[in-house]
């Protein structure tokens, strides 16, 4: 019954891909829809606030625009837009990095949105931005995304046991700051 | 306390053990408190992770994003005129070159037969040989004729 389902929906997303790749409006608009929270949700527990995670969907939307013609389809849609979005957290990571070398501003803390927000999403948010990029963007995708070691591997183009040692160090750095006995 | 499995409690707990050594593995943390307290520790931290709140994607920004997908769509067409186009022209430029090549064939040279026609034996003897190279001349003026013919 779920390999059925699993071959549906297979089926669904090479008859999606197909209806991308002729450049069908309506594909694009429903790519968008389909993404957008999920890219939103990844790419916000990535940079720490919501102006940037929104360039950075932007931004992921567009190279998957011009890119969807190269697109081989070895893994699922949503891990290549994954791997383009770390692409662009990466570039928002390195360009903070290089404004702090400059000193024009000092902008390696996240800036948290001035909306209301419950203590424990500041906390979390912050933490999550303390670790170092490639930690936090395994637990992000394996924790908020429930994504597999491979997929996640495929992802980000490092090896299986990158992924399972990247884990278990942020995992470690969390539960750290979380003040949990180690 | 110390365990040596306690490494294997991530990969379990994720479920990225293989099945073989799940059960076996289910049985050993069923007694082991080491293994169980990790266990714990990140089902805490995966609550604690997925307790986070984060913002829904704001209407502008969906907006833009679906601005982002008409003009991909607009470049998208383009680009597929672009290169039907261009497949358009490559063929055309094929089959006008082979039309090109085709004429050119035999209006140039003329076949190996009408070559040994009309040419002279090696040991020609130009007193002998004049009727045979007259009816070979009139062979292969006939023959080219009604070739012609058959193509029209």
């Amino acid at each position: 019954m779920e390999q059925r389902g699993n071959h549906i929906r297979q089926e669904h997303e090479e008859a999606f891909l197909a209806r991308l790749r002729r450049y069908e409006q309506a594909a694009f608009h429903e790519l968008v829809d389909r993404f957008s929270q999920q890219l939103f949700r990844v790419a916000y527990s990535m940079v720490g606030n919501a102006a940037d995670a929104e360039d950075v969907v932007q931004e992921t939307f567009t190279a998957a625009f011009s890119g969807i013609g190269r697109f081989r389809g070895e893994s699922s849609l949503k891990t290549w837009l994954m791997q383009i979005l770390a692409r662009q957290c990466a570039r928002v990571h390195r360009s903070r990095g290089r404004r702090m070398t400059i000193g024009i501003e000092k902008v390696d803390q996240p800036v948290h949105d001035p909306s209301p927000a419950s203590e424990s999403r500041l906390d979390v948010i912050e933490m999550l931005q303390k670790l170092s990029p490639e930690h936090r963007e395994v637990i992000v995708l394996r924790e908020l995304q429930q994504m597999g070691y491979e997929e996640i591997a495929a992802a980000l183009k490092i090896p299986r046991g990158t992924v399972e040692s990247r884990l278990h160090r942020a995992r470690q750095e969390l539960k750290r700051a979380f003040g949990y006995e180690l | 306390m110390s365990c040596d499995q306690v490494h294997l409690v991530e990969a379990f707990y994720d479920g990225e053990m293989p099945s073989s050594e799940r059960d076996v593995f289910a049985g050993h943390l069923a007694r082991c408190a080491t293994c169980m307290a990790e266990l714990d520790a990140l089902q805490r931290l995966s609550r604690e992770l997925k307790a986070v709140s984060i913002p829904s994607v704001s209407d502008e920004a969906l907006a833009r994003f679906h601005g982002t997908a008409s003009v991909a769509e607009e470049h998208g067409v383009l680009k597929l005129a672009e290169w039907l186009t261009a497949a358009a022209a490559a063929v055309l430029a094929i089959g006008l070159t082979g039309l090109f090549k085709h004429d050119t064939t035999h209006a140039s040279a003329p076949d190996v037969w009408e070559q040994a026609a009309v040419a002279y034996p090696t040991d020609h003897d130009p007193t002998v040989q004049s009727d045979v190279l007259q009816f070979a001349e009139w062979m292969r003026t006939d023959l080219s004729s009604s070739h012609k013919y058959e193509q029209q």
